[in-house]
């Protein structure tokens, strides 16, 4: 009857327990990447010995449980993991590609129109050569042009100081989770291989991880003692519980350094992303501008300069300058000493005619052989329209494939570790029913000792 | 297969979400009247609206370089009109001064008219657009010059171009020096008419014949100056043709494709909304299926 007793309080103990996970499941239905737990009973071995050689069968003791299973594939983590450092590469790129199109990827308003206005200003000069309102329109329009190439260099600038200020910004971020995770895997260790539960501290690590590999392109590498190694392509971030620190050198280009050694290290994710960026993957913007700001200046320079102005001066150039950065209308040139005539002249409109012309030329060189002009400023512009709007529209699309990817690792995920209210439910109902039935073995084991102790031996009394 | 509550709430939201980036980017091209945010949306497009955009800037400047010759050549041709007229005029008065029955006082009077026709011509020859001599080349100022009785000819035999379409460059003014004649040696235009009227004065038959033959040759040469403006004219009429055919087609490329045709917008907008709509009441499904409502 004893054995009852203790049976029947295991039950009762089991499903109380059991009733506090779903609890705690159905609480966390909302958490980011909860992972659901659930108690392992296992019915509770005979004692044996106690009674000897008497050939009573051995009956159990009722239920242990025997654990707090974390329901949880490592398979399907490491593959999140996995997609994540995939997107956050893929969504700096596209964050990047789309702030250049955001800036110089216009089609109205843009450096093609300031080109074009410059043109015109020219075409009209030819026709009045000697009034002062066209030869200052010129100038405006020339100024207007150095501005619009000049901006368009500070843009990129812009974009590029941001990128470096985010690399910053998340190589904190990426130093302060592996610190968390250093603490959370010695806590892990702490608790484990005894009865503790350690499920929602793993969860909370997975959740650092997945930040880590998307910041990072972090791995994991669980060990038998609970912890896990945090490796990133650079070397181990995290073992044990001692993390380690990276930091950005001042560069440029920044490079990623282990902050104790100062030795090269490596990270994918947003940051490697970024640093790819930041080492060079301007440069070739930077070059199509100064080959634009270039082309433009030297053609236009040859002309002015072999043309007279209204006091007979010729050699002067329009443009000064060594790129897209520092064009300049030159700081000397007045309205009446814009070139306009080819022989002299004030009413000569014939220089101002044929750098009109330039409109038509091809005077701008390809990045592939950056000394041989090949294209009119316009199509050079339209070129580099297509290509910073191509980068972008690219790396969205990358980055809306990637999204469907990690949606379907998501479901899978749900799948395995995902709270179903429903199932919660249902398990709540098959507890409580347990704890019922454990409650009602107790009530008659009870009832049986009364018996035992108010009813026998009263015979006859 | 389990689906967790979060999966289905979570891809709910992303529906959601997608449908309602989809309303925004419909309803943002309707307000802007452009289906290119940035090069990002269409890079094709926006490569070849840039192309056009300048192509349209370019054919402007050939609009106006034409609009600014023809006014050009319109001035020049009224004056070489008129000193047409006046020539033939001329050319009858010396035909008149010959009739043998004419007394000195009517002879007299032709000369002076001669040199009145001389001197309107000299006022023609300077006839200017916007300030500028129409025979004068680069001059800016007076090109045919009289002084006691001699004219001289000030202006510069530069053709004043403009481009009026890439490939056709158009003399704008006309030259003044080959028109008047100041390329003979002394027989210009205005030497010949005073010559005319001292040799009218004088009675030299033989003279004013000689001097109606050389009048002759400076009245063709004015009168195949006519011609000439006549088909630069008709070329820069043609030429502006082409501009504004070019301007409407690359005008009608660059609308197909960066303008919004509102009625495929306005359609594809309330696709949209219909879409938003289902996702919607999806989700408020979602919610509506629980074991709560069936558990006491």
């Amino acid at each position: 009857v004893i054995d009852g007793l203790m049976i029947g309080v295991n039950g009762l103990l089991a499903a109380q327990r059991s009733l506090d996970v779903v609890a705690h499941n159905l609480a966390n239905v909302n958490t980011p990447d909860y992972a659901r737990q659930r108690v392992v009973l296992k019915e509770a071995p005979p004692v044996t010995g106690f009674r000897p050689g008497q050939g009573a069968p051995a009956y159990g003791m009722g239920v242990v449980i025997q654990g707090i299973e974390l329901m949880t594939d490592r398979f399907v983590e490491a593959s999140i993991r996995e997609q994540k450092s995939h997107m956050g590469s893929l969504t700096a790129t596209a964050d990047l590609a789309t702030r250049i199109d955001e800036v110089l990827g216009r089609t109205d308003g843009g450096l093609g129109d300031s080109v074009s206005r410059f043109w015109g200003a020219w075409d009209q000069l030819a026709l009045t050569p000697e009034l002062m309102a066209t030869r200052n329109g010129v100038l405006e329009a020339g100024q207007d042009l150095a501005g619009a190439l000049r901006e368009a260099k500070n843009m990129i600038d812009d974009v590029v100081a941001e990128a470096d200020f985010r690399l910053r910004d998340q190589v904190d971020e990426i130093n302060t989770l592996a610190e968390q995770v250093a603490r959370l895997n010695g806590e892990i260790m702490s608790v484990h291989g005894r009865q503790g539960v350690a499920g929602d501290l793993i969860t909370e690590r997975y959740r650092l991880v997945n930040r880590l590999s998307e910041l990072a392109g972090a791995s994991l590498q669980v060990n038998d003692d609970g912890s896990a190694d945090v490796l990133i392509p650079g070397g181990m971030l995290v073992g044990g519980s001692k993390a380690s620190q990276i930091e950005v050198t001042t560069g440029p280009p920044a490079e990623i350094v282990w902050s104790d050694t100062g030795l090269p290290s490596a990270t994918r994710g947003s940051t490697g992303a970024i640093r790819d960026a930041l080492d060079g993957g301007f440069d070739d913007l930077y070059e199509r501008y100064d080959l634009l700001a270039n082309g433009i200046r030297t053609a236009v320079n040859a002309l002015h300069a072999a043309g007279t102005d209204l006091d007979g001066t010729t050699g002067v150039d329009f443009f000064t300058g060594t790129g897209a950065g520092d064009l300049e209308v030159n700081a000397a040139l007045t309205a009446r000493g814009v070139a306009a005539s080819a022989s002299g002249p004030s009413a000569d409109g014939n220089q101002a005619v044929a750098i009109g012309s330039l409109r038509v030329q091809a005077i701008i060189a390809d990045p592939s052989d950056p000394t041989t002009p090949v294209a009119t400023a316009s199509a050079s512009i339209s070129n580099l329209v297509a290509e910073i709007g191509r980068r972008a529209q690219s790396a969205e699309r990358r980055v809306e494939s990637a999204t469907a990817v990690g949606a379907d690792l998501e479901v899978r995920r749900g799948e395995i570790s995902g709270v179903s209210v429903d199932e919660e439910l249902t398990d709540m109902l098959r507890f409580q029913r347990a704890y019922e039935a454990s409650a009602r073995v107790l009530t008659s084991m009870d009832q049986m000792l009364d018996t035992l102790i108010n009813r026998v031996g009263v015979v006859g009394r | 297969m389990r689906v967790g509550d979060r999966v289905r709430y979570d891809s709910g939201l992303n529906a959601l979400r997608d449908t309602q980036r989809q309303v925004d980017r419909i309803q943002r091209q309707i307000t802007s009247g452009s289906r290119l945010q940035s090069a990002g949306d269409d890079p094709t497009g926006a490569a070849a609206v840039t192309r056009i955009r300048d192509g349209l800037a370019e054919l402007a400047s050939y609009e106006r370089n034409i609009d600014d010759a023809q006014a050009y050549l319109g001035v020049g041709e009224i004056a070489v009109t008129s000193a047409s007229n006046v020539l033939i005029r001329a050319q009858s008065l010396a035909a008149q001064s010959l009739n043998a029955g004419l007394g000195a006082a009517s002879r007299d009077g032709i000369a002076l008219e001669l040199e009145g026709i001389r001197d309107q011509l000299v006022a023609l020859a300077n006839t200017d657009y916007l300030g500028r001599p129409v025979f004068g080349g680069y001059a800016t100022s007076a090109v045919a010059v009289a002084v006691d009785g001699t004219v001289t000819f000030e202006g510069t035999t530069d053709g004043v171009q403009r481009r009026i379409s890439p490939s056709e460059v158009m003399t704008a003014n006309l030259n003044g020096e080959e028109v008047f004649g100041f390329d003979t040696a002394g027989d210009d235009v205005f030497a010949v008419l005073q010559r005319l009227a001292d040799q009218v004065r004088a009675g030299d038959a033989d003279a004013i014949r000689a001097e109606s033959v050389k009048l002759n040759e400076r009245t063709v040469t004015v009168q195949n100056m006519l011609g000439t403006l006549g088909s630069r004219i008709g070329r820069l009429e043609s030429a502006r043709t082409v501009a504004q055919d070019q301007k409407l087609s690359l005008d009608a490329r660059r609308a197909a494709i960066e303008d919004v045709d509102l009625a495929t917008a306005a359609t594809e907008l309330a696709a949209a909304n219909q879409a938003y709509e289902a996702t919607l009441l999806s989700i408020a499904r979602i919610d509506s299926m629980s074991l709560l409502d069936f558990l006491r």
